[in-house]
């Protein structure tokens, strides 16, 4: 038997105090974005059949969750659970997002405080917009910018959807400003038709919202769209310089930015002043055991697919369930998800052993390309590159001295 | 040392905690212990300079102005003291920032009442490390500060509640250990009155069978007479008043010879002190403490051996971590939560009760804590403490300060 990095209770512990719960409520979609993670340039997906999740299958989820939240392994008086629901575009399966609602509204878990969150495009956001703000629902909006910039989102005939999402959340600004000012928020995919600063002066004058701002995910790309995703590429640190006022755009992202998330993990790993919470603070930092920056299975969230598969987040393959769940049961092995995680984190181990960004890397295993036989992992860093990344941070606070006390009294991470 | 037409860095290592007051100023070397006091207004506008945020740490210099008085002979010091550096700005162009000790406490209580979307209840059990549970407050003796020692340290008591004996369910002290299991509880003290004569108290030993290395009884040296109830799963602590029955005395060191004990003296003058010298060398005693005990008339005795002086802060050198536990919360009561028969939980005797474990979770009583705060984050924020320069050297308000009704058990006083 190889070294136990995590054990089977380990992750029953995760579980317990599991934070966030998404359901790929369906994998239909009204749009079809040229650069969907389930389009035309990724063949790590499982097929799209315009299937609906199992409504029996998830209510059992639930149950079997709510058991352990209720248990004695759960640490918390009181925290967030954000369900989430996620697409396809989640407002095509309405019936089973009001029915998850309603069964949450009327659970006894009274250590737990139930959030609910979903990613859409907006299409249909102006039948539901009433049931949303009602429910209290932290809304993420996928759009790209402008018209122009938003011109890889067409519906089935290939027509630009801009129009229609552009007036339905309007409307909903209209309808419920309070509403809208504390709870929407944008989501923005950076490529070769807009750029950090016009998606940054989009929002910020229509809406006056900062966007999260995300780059085409790069893993999973078929050989023969490698071209076309290449050209439709682009790289958000170089997106930002181009623009002439790229540090004020920074600091006003702020977390949002990529510089400062980098400047923030390093001074969490390196400054020595940051405690995660009061008995850190009382018995000292512990050492990290674990290689790889991947998350302990569920110690952020649990994903459930429209095909009722158990994944540990949206972001990785499907080749990679942990689990399943039916209307009559949860398939989730413990052991044999520790003994899955424990194999992967030893193929890395003599990598880690040896990498200078050991304490601050955020490099998820599943991200790594031959991770069944010999993954490489392509963030390593000797003494050398580790130098330049630290002088680079540094460089940062001797531009930005005062941001370096912004990100130490005012950052929370959970 | 310094050519006065050359531009120089100096800089504060980040090493260095800095406690700038409105005419004084500390500069302590959390490696070396060292320190530097200064009352004079140049200096003290130079270490407000390197606090700046703008600044980082470091400031740039002339030559000429560090050759003068009082900067020469400060920044000489600092130097040699290693809390930080002067360097030439021709070989060292840009600013040598640093990263300035800037606590960073990702669930720091008032954080998270501020955020939206966070509680404070957020995986709180990992704050209970020690539970101190009463199971019945019958006792045969009559120590004659029995209504005192458990108010100022850990102890047995008979006089807890007018309603005596009282007595905790075991079923609630099942119900209790059913909530812990998968805590961080390192310690379970368990204490009466005279423990050894609980009604359940054979059945502990199956019930805390899952606990035995971290179960502590707490038991009179005088209740182990025709008490043989003893087994090497727990240690035993054993409170030691005075006048000590020296037949008694005998006994009870016979009866644990063979058992892990420690020994707890309770003194309230110096000749008690004394007669416990005595013992512990007599007797060989290496497992003890001794707990000093205020009576209300024996302040002189506190204010010559218990009063904190200069010399005894700085005999213990602190790291920078230390400093911010100080600022953070109390190292004397954080963590330890206090159950007496009736089921109130205190997280400190002196305060009103935070709940009922027989109708509050022990998770729901440490986050009223966190919140409420009347005990595991009392720190020295108060008048006068918090005029003092070593305000965070010394060590967290204890319960002494409480019987006593004095804030700072001190002869110090920096102010």
């Amino acid at each position: 038997m190889g070294k136990e990095y995590i054990s089977a209770e380990d992750i029953k512990y995760h579980l317990s105090n599991l934070k966030q719960l998404t359901f790929e409520v369906t994998d239909a979609c009204n749009l079809n974005c040229k650069y969907c993670a389930y389009g035309e340039f990724y063949n790590d997906y499982d097929h799209r059949k315009n299937k609906k999740i199992s409504l029996p299958a998830a209510l059992k989820l639930i149950d079997y969750l709510v058991e352990l939240w209720n248990s004695a392994q759960n640490v918390s008086a009181n925290r967030n659970v954000y369900v989430g629901f996620y697409g396809g575009e989640p407002l095509l399966n309405m019936p089973f997002i009001k029915s998850i609602v309603d069964y949450i509204d009327n659970l006894h878990c009274p250590h737990r405080t139930f959030i609910y969150t979903m990613t859409t495009n907006a299409l249909l956001l102006g039948r539901y917009m009433d049931y949303l703000a009602n429910h209290d629902f932290n809304l993420l909006i996928s759009l790209d910018g402008d018209e122009y910039n938003t011109s890889y989102r067409v519906n089935k005939s290939n027509e630009s959807a801009y129009p229609l999402i552009i007036k339905n959340v309007d409307a909903l600004k209209e309808k419920y400003p309070g509403y809208f000012m504390e709870k929407v928020n944008f989501n923005a995919v950076l490529h070769n038709r807009n750029s950090i600063n016009e998606i940054y002066e989009f929002f910020k004058t229509r809406y006056n919202k900062i966007p999260s701002i995300g780059e085409l995910n790069n893993m999973g790309i078929r050989p023969d769209k490698e071209d076309l995703f290449q050209r439709t590429y682009r790289n958000s640190r170089e997106s930002l310089r181009q623009s002439e006022n790229y540090e004020a755009i920074e600091q006003d992202m702020f977390m949002k930015s990529g510089t400062y998330q980098s400047a923030t993990t390093f001074l969490h790993r390196y400054s020595g002043h940051v405690y995660h919470d009061y008995t850190e603070l009382l018995f000292g930092q512990k050492e990290k055991t674990i290689p790889t920056g991947t998350c302990i299975p569920f110690g952020k969230k649990m994903f459930v697919t429209v095909n009722s598969k158990i994944l540990p987040c949206e972001k990785i393959g499907q080749q990679y369930a942990l689990g399943s769940v039916s209307k009559t049961s949860v398939e989730l092995d413990f052991q044999a998800i520790a003994d899955k995680y424990n194999a992967y984190y030893a193929k890395l181990e003599r990598q880690c052993s040896k990498c200078r960004r050991y304490n601050s890397c955020l490099q998820c295993i599943f991200n790594l390309n031959n991770l069944n036989e010999t993954p490489v992992c392509y963030g390593f860093m000797d003494e050398k590159r580790f130098h330049a990344y630290q002088a680079g941070q540094i460089d940062f606070l001797r531009k930005h001295p005062e941001e370096y006390y912004r990100i130490m009294e005012k950052v929370t991470v959970e | 040392m310094f050519e006065k037409d050359r531009n120089y860095w100096l800089y504060i290592s980040p090493h260095v905690y800095c406690n700038l007051k409105e005419r004084k100023a500390l500069l302590y070397n959390t490696h070396t212990g060292e320190r530097i006091e200064s009352a004079d207004d140049k200096i003290l506008s130079l270490l407000h300079l390197l606090h700046e945020k703008k600044n980082l740490g470091a400031i740039e210099c002339r030559g000429d102005l560090l050759e003068q008085e009082p900067y020469y002979s400060f920044v000489t010091k600092f130097c040699e003291k290693g809390m930080g550096n002067v360097v030439d700005k021709e070989k060292m162009p840009e600013r040598p920032i640093q990263l300035m000790p800037v606590l960073n406490l990702q669930r720091d209580v008032e954080k998270l009442q501020k955020e939206r979307d966070r509680h404070t209840g957020e995986e709180i059990l990992h704050y209970l490390l020690e539970l101190n549970v009463y199971l019945y407050t019958s006792c045969e003796q009559h120590c004659p500060f029995c209504n005192d020692y458990f108010r100022q340290s850990l102890c047995c008591t008979a006089k807890h509640s007018a309603q005596s004996p009282e007595t905790l369910d075991i079923s609630t002290l099942q119900n209790i250990l059913l909530q812990i299991r998968y805590g961080a509880v390192g310690k379970i003290n368990l204490l009466g009155g005279n423990i050894l004569e609980y009604p359940c108290y054979k059945k502990l030993l199956t019930l805390l069978a899952d606990f035995k290395d971290r179960v502590r009884i707490w038991n009179h040296y005088a209740n182990f007479i025709d008490n043989q109830i003893v087994t090497s799963d727990f240690l035993y602590e054993v409170p030691v008043t005075f006048p000590v029955d020296k037949n008694t005395w005998k006994y009870c060191i016979t009866l644990l010879k063979e058992t892990k004990v420690r020994y707890h003296f309770f003194i309230t003058r110096v000749e008690e002190y004394e007669e416990t010298s005595v013992l512990i060398e007599e007797y060989g005693i290496s497992n003890f403490a001794i707990h000093p005990v205020y009576t209300g008339a024996n302040h002189p005795f506190f204010e010559e051996y218990v009063y904190t002086c200069c010399e005894d802060i700085f005999r213990a050198k602190f790291s920078f971590r230390q400093l911010f536990v100080h600022q953070k919360l109390n190292t004397r009561f954080f963590g330890s939560l206090t159950i007496f028969p009736d089921g109130n939980v205190h997280a400190d005797t002196h305060n009103p009760a935070l709940g009922n474990i027989s109708t509050d979770t022990l998770l729901d009583i440490i986050n009223k804590e966190m919140l409420r705060n009347t005990a595991w984050r009392k720190i020295r924020d108060e008048k006068p403490c918090s005029d003092c320069l070593y305000q965070y050297l010394c060590p967290s308000p204890s319960n002494y300060e409480l019987a006593i009704g004095k804030p700072n058990l001190c002869h110090v006083i920096k102010s």
